[in-house]
């Protein structure tokens, strides 16, 4: 990685450099002072109980929100001080609901993520429609171009709005809770997705997640909340332990051997 | 979804009520003191006049305020527990606009009606607004704001039509104005007697349904598990609401906003619970009207009896509403689902271009009608001969274009704010710009006596330009969230209305005069003006275009737009100044009540255009073909009399637009 420090791909690597981050709602604090180092081309997995932060703590990275202390950075620089459109080219971000009733085609939303690159003005040049056929053919949705995206299912409306993030050509993937309103066969399917996104294209993901057993599947690393407090930030295989584990939920696990999960799975006592 | 910041107080409601209590017995104790001697004489056989008034008159105008703000508290509090909506109440949502229609239709035609009874045409008229309002949202799933803009759509329709009436046939109406206004002025206990009997008849299914409506406040899904009805109840709470205010303006008038404020303030004050609230509610809304009506009695004297307290409510509670505005932190959610029904065209089978040239042809032909077709003397319909054209045409073309590029402006302006807030219900008639604009000529003409047209122009722009400007300043907390903006649009179209109605109710003959300049009916352009009005409305079609790539990406909802780079708040800042811009050059034309505005989106997303830059052309290209037909028509069609184009406007395209939901709601 080093070789290559000019390039502004490589000053994004390095990542979220979070010192003392600290976000509260009228006096009421959701995240206690944070200090973590985030990045990385691998999977972050975010996890914690209902009401632990991790969804404000990745609105706080996806800059949706500000800190209300601390220091953020991004690539070395920080945060609030990159322009709107830089920041986006660096980083994509899934809400967790995204909009519903756009109307558009499959096809228009992808094409949509290439805003960051034309800009208001710009033109939406070849370079643009091939990146974004590829984004479609990586994710998978290329048979579903013309579809109106309201009509697709779950499952396929979230593949399409990947394929917006991948369109966006960003290096750092943010997603909240991607999965959540999905049937197990479509959590594997896209989990998956997202994890050749990663591996395969040198992108880091920070991805929020409700099961432990998925994110032992599918994450590199996993970094867990609890009562808006860091209490863990473990590779996959370190946080898959009963200890870990109870420090985050506060509940005995037993972690068993299983051939598709190489951490194991838990299942609670 | 009704959550009200400002941090309840402890004690709950008791010290407000308390204090209010205390204002309204000093008050009353400085208006009736003096005269309360009055009472304790023995009946004297003797005529006296003033303790006639104090008997008659002074004390029934204050138990009817009492009646009618209670009424009118209560009524606030259901609509405000059933629909889950804080902005809801009579006035927000129609009901009490059409009442005053409904009255002022029957006065004037079927004054038979009134005989049988006043409440059952303010009854008709409420029923008839307040179901069109829901037709009108059930789409958006009742959404808080698109209720309310479904709302104030009814209201500024039937506010429409009744200047209409009001200029045809004036001589009839104008104590129909005292009246509309909310006066409370009695000439005895009948009518206060006859409210309370009514509002008594209420009082039972109102207590029966409090309990039930209280389960509302887990949210709908688990009032219905706890085995509720939900729609039955809704309905029977919505009906007891417009039994309520329609009983209320049947006896005075439309009184504004002490619907809306009193649960509103019951809530700020800590009311918990819908029991506590309703009860609040109701005697927060006596107390307002009767410490307006003591206020209006005090500093008006003795012309109170034409100072129609309605209108001044309106007058104190349109800022109170501006003021309320931030500390309301309702989800307003636009609900995305803006349209689940995937029955939509999926587009794509023909190329974007086409509804365009379809549009301009339409728009073309209709020119060409509106330049060519006329009536003769004798009524007959003909062709302009050619040898008049030299002599006709420059009387007709600067009007046909003035028409024109007022539609486009306004066609292009509803496009653009509808994708802004991603909702479709919102339109620059809304906004409040053409309020703005209204307001302002408003005072042109009673300030400067007769002024030219070009300066009421003048007037008009810098009132829109105003209005943006507040508008702007008053969202830039919510970091220019475009539900605020059409919140306090809703809020000066409200205070225009009450200074009108001041105005109207005063008798003055200058109030004519803007009513018919609000129906568009002093409708007249000058070459160079029409001229430069189209030229404006291209500068702002390609301005529009611009800014199209982010009008592209807010269809993907706020947060997506923003993480893919779009500068929000610099963003919504331009879109609004064009929508405003365009607003302000097109008010000053046609009057700002066309509704252009809102129709032609919707005609253009029925079409099948999905992509921003077409959209654009194709509403603008709409509205302008409305206006043109609309002014052609208003020309024509009750020949040899001129109707107002505004008016003619919104007349055709109601019903297209009621048409146009209803097939999309299939």
């Amino acid at each position: 990685m080093s070789p290559r420090t000019i390039a502004p791909a490589a000053t994004a690597d390095r990542g979220f450099v979070l010192d003392n981050v600290r976000f509260e709602v009228d006096g009421t604090p959701i995240l206690h002072p944070l200090s973590a180092a985030i990045g990385g081309g691998q999977v972050l997995g975010l996890v914690g109980p209902n009401g632990s932060g991790k969804s404000t703590l990745l609105r706080l990275l996806a800059r949706q929100t500000s800190p209300s202390g601390g220091n953020l950075s991004f690539g070395g620089r920080a945060l609030a001080d990159w322009g709107a459109r830089d920041l986006a080219r660096q980083i994509a971000y899934l809400p967790q609901h995204p909009q519903t009733g756009i109307g558009l085609s499959a096809r228009e939303v992808v094409a949509l993520g290439r805003y960051p690159w034309h800009g208001p003005f710009g033109r939406f040049t070849p370079d643009d429609a091939a990146r974004t056929t590829e984004a479609m053919v990586v994710t998978g949705t290329g048979q579903l171009a013309e579809r109106n995206i309201d009509t697709l299912s779950g499952g396929e409306r979230q593949r399409v709005w990947l394929a917006m993030l991948v369109a966006q050509d960003a290096r750092c993937l943010l997603l909240d809770e991607p999965t959540s309103a999905l049937d197990v066969a479509h959590q594997l399917e896209v989990l998956s997705l997202v994890r050749r996104l990663a591996h395969e294209g040198g992108r880091s993901v920070v991805i929020v997640l409700h099961d432990v057993n998925m994110a032992s599947r599918f994450c590199d690393r996993v970094l867990a909340l609890r009562g808006g407090r860091l209490v863990a930030s473990e590779d996959v295989h370190r946080f898959m332990t009963p200890e870990c584990l109870r420090a985050v939920y506060g509940l005995e696990m037993q972690i068993l051997p299983h051939s598709t999960h190489p951490a194991g799975v838990a299942v609670p006592i | 979804m009704t959550a009200i910041t400002a941090s309840p107080r402890q004690g709950g409601p008791a010290p407000l009520l308390l204090g209010m209590t205390l204002l309204a017995l000093a008050l009353g104790a400085v208006l009736l003191g003096p005269k309360l001697p009055l009472l304790s004489q023995p009946h004297a056989s003797s005529y006296d006049p003033d303790r006639m008034v104090l008997i008659y008159s002074t004390l029934p105008r204050l138990a009817m305020a009492v009646l009618c703000g209670a009424a009118l508290g209560a009524s606030g509090a259901l609509l405000q527990q059933a629909l889950r909506n804080p902005l809801a109440s009579p006035t927000t949502l129609g009901i009490d606009a059409g009442a005053r229609l409904a009255l002022g239709v029957a006065t004037l035609f079927y004054p038979v009606l009134l005989g049988w009874g006043r409440d059952i045409v303010a009854l008709g008229g409420s029923a008839i607004a307040a179901a069109l309002v829901f037709a009108l949202s059930r789409r958006q799933d009742f959404s808080p704001v698109s209720l309310i803009l479904s709302g104030l759509l009814v209201t500024l329709y039937c506010g429409a039509l009744a200047a209409a009436l009001t200029l045809v046939e004036s001589r009839y109406l104008a104590s129909l104005f005292v009246w509309g206004s909310g006066s409370l002025s009695q000439q005895g206990w009948q009518p206060s007697a006859d409210l309370a009997l009514r509002l008594a008849v209420v009082v039972l299914p109102v207590t029966l349904l409090v309990r039930p409506l209280g389960l509302l406040d887990l949210g709908e899904d688990a009032a219905r598990s706890l085995g509720l009805n939900v729609s039955a109840l809704r309905i029977g709470a919505l009906a007891l609401a417009v039994l309520l205010a329609a009983f209320t303006t049947s006896a005075v008038g439309v009184i504004g906003f002490i619907g809306l404020v009193a649960p509103i303030l019951a809530r700020l004050a800590g009311a918990r619970g819908f029991s506590t609230s309703l009860g609040a509610a109701t005697a927060i809304g006596a107390l307002l009207l009767l410490l307006a009506d003591l206020a209006v009695q005090l500093a008006a004297g003795a012309s109170a009896d034409f100072l129609p307290t309605g209108a001044v409510t309106a007058l104190v509670g349109s800022p109170v509403l501006l003021w309320l505005l931030p500390r309301l932190t309702t989800r307003l959610r636009k609900d995305a689902a803006a349209d689940p029904a995937p029955s939509r065209r999926s587009g794509g089978r023909h190329s974007p271009a086409t509804p365009i040239v379809v549009l301009g042809v339409l728009l073309l032909a209709l020119a060409a009608c509106a330049l060519l077709i006329e009536r003769a003397p004798d009524g007959s319909w003909r062709l302009l001969a050619a040898a008049d054209m030299a002599d006709i045409l420059p009387y007709r073309w600067p009007r046909m274009l003035a028409a024109a590029a007022a539609g486009l402006l306004l066609g292009s302006a509803g496009f653009l704010l509808q994708r802004l807030t991603g909702n479709e219900m919102a339109s620059p008639e809304i906004l409040g710009v053409s309020a703005g604009a209204t307001f302002a000529m408003a005072i042109a003409f009673f300030v400067g006596g007769l002024p030219s047209p070009a300066a009421l122009t003048g007037a008009a722009a810098a009132g829109a330009v105003l209005v943006l400007g507040l508008i702007l300043l008053l969202s830039r907390r919510s970091g220019f969230q475009p539900e605020r903006m059409l919140l306090a649009g809703i809020a000066l179209s409200a205070l225009l209305d009450a200074v009108i109605g001041v105005l109207s109710a005063a008798g003055d003959p200058r109030a004519f005069q803007l009513l018919s300049w609000l129906t568009g009916a002093g409708f007249s352009a000058e070459p160079v003006s029409a001229l430069a009005s189209l030229i404006l409305a291209g500068t702002a079609l390609v301005l529009g275009l611009c800014l199209m790539r982010w009008l592209d990406l807010f269809q993907l909802g706020q947060t997506a737009a923003q993480a893919l780079g779009v500068p929000l708040g610099l963003a919504r800042v331009l879109l609004l100044a064009l929508v405003a811009a365009g607003t302000a050059i097109a008010t000053p034309l046609v009057g700002p009540l066309t509704f252009a505005g809102f129709i032609a989106p919707h005609l253009v997303r029925l079409l099948g255009v999905r992509r921003s830059g077409a959209g654009l052309f194709a509403s603008g290209f709409a509205g302008a073909a409305l206006l043109v037909a609309a002014d052609w028509l208003a020309r024509t069609i009750a020949f040899p009399f001129q109707l107002p184009t505004g008016l003619v406007a919104s007349l055709i395209g109601a019903p297209i637009l009621l048409w146009l939901l209803q097939r999309r709601a299939a």
